[in-house]
């Protein structure tokens, strides 16, 4: 294909790294955005892999931040063909003792810093790019996310509403990943994990390749017919006792 | 006790947060006081055809029930979405009739122009 320009957020993070390498290896020049300086490191590393890449820090939650993505896009001088809004955190809490700094820091980043961006390239699509919100399967409800759970939630809405509104010379869709195996989720204890696998009807736990494989379906022209949908990869999970 | 918590026409990005937040906090206080929550949202924002600040609070607010009863419809935390045509207040029928039924983290769709869309 011609050479065509993706944007991964997060890019230094748990989902973005495998995200990335398998957009690159599907052909895609890249741009990786992270707050996270370490995203240099991840750009090294994919270059001595083949991929084309570039990097770029910038704080999402800010203006600047958004300016700087548009400008590193356009000095590439590649078309932008897909954004992939990945980044993300997590500020953990019961109901009754979420502070209002958790709460503002985790719908910020994971919301609105999202839209911020995604509004912020607009002019910089071309015809038929596509636009890819990092879900999660906890957008269904989750112990102890309410920040968490509105957040990717209000990204599915965001979703919708883009789909309609730019549709059709881009589309949108969101990931909602399940249960996936990262640093987080090895950090549990082994008879937790084990218990949440087992309802998981896939009968395993899934991979990071598995939510990058759907990225980069939704990215290409296979998915040239969906938009404004979202794609639950949780092995069934979302639909288990 | 029923209380009322209502999405309100977004005023943009920035407003989001904001919104979010104070019906969170509406939503928490009032499941400690033991009261039911009913989040009133626009139905047309379930699905994404009004603005997009409009979608990202209206989904929002459906995640906010769900969390909500996630952690609490166990020990009886009370919480409902009812999506009307313009956001308007649901006829008090409706929300005895929920009140009567003790149902928690359902969404119930009063518009009939979304028959045939996706369930939010």
């Amino acid at each position: 294909m011609t050479t065509q320009l993706a944007v991964i957020t997060g890019a230094a993070g748990g989902l973005g790294v495998p995200i990335s390498r398998r957009l690159g290896k599907a052909g895609y020049e890249l741009l990786l955005v992270d707050l996270n300086p370490a995203v240099e490191d991840v750009v090294a590393e994919l270059r001595a892999e083949g991929t084309v890449a570039h990097s770029c820090v910038a704080d999402l939650s800010t203006d600047s931040g958004v300016a700087a993505v548009a400008d590193a896009v356009r000095v590439t001088g590649t078309p932008l063909r897909t954004l992939v809004n990945n980044a993300g955190i997590t500020r953990d809490a019961r109901v009754q003792k979420m502070t209002v700094e958790q709460f503002d820091q985790v719908i910020e980043v994971n919301l609105v810093a999202a839209m911020r961006l995604t509004i912020g390239l607009e002019e910089l699509f071309v015809e038929g790019s596509s636009v890819i919100c990092m879900s999660s399967r906890a957008a269904l409800g989750n112990f102890g996310q309410a920040n968490y759970v509105m957040s990717k939630s209000g990204l599915i809405g965001f979703t919708r509403a883009l789909a309609q509104q730019w549709a059709p010379r881009v589309r949108a869709n969101a990931v909602a990943p399940g249960l996936v195996d990262t640093p987080m989720t090895r950090a549990m204890p082994s008879e937790v994990l084990a218990g949440l696998v087992a309802k998981v009807p896939a009968g395993r736990i899934g991979t990071s390749e598995d939510i990058a494989a759907a990225v980069e379906f939704l990215a290409s022209d296979a998915a040239s017919y969906v938009t404004g949908q979202t794609l639950i990869v949780c092995g069934g999970r979302s639909l288990a006792t | 006790m029923t209380s009322l918590v209502r999405q309100r026409p977004c005023q943009g990005l920035g407003d989001i947060a904001g919104q979010l937040r104070s019906a969170f906090e509406a939503t928490r206080d009032a499941v400690a006081a033991e009261a039911s929550v009913i989040i009133v949202v626009r139905s047309a924002d379930l699905l994404g055809q009004g603005s997009l600040e409009d979608a990202a609070v209206a989904t929002g607010l459906l995640g906010l029930m769900r969390a909500v009863v996630f952690e609490g419809g166990a020990k009886g935390w009370r919480v409902n979405v009812v999506a009307t045509v313009t956001g308007e207040d649901p006829p008090s029928e409706v929300l005895s009739a929920l009140d009567l039924a003790g149902v928690t983290g359902q969404v119930l769709n009063l518009n009939t122009a979304t028959v045939g869309k996706v369930v939010p």
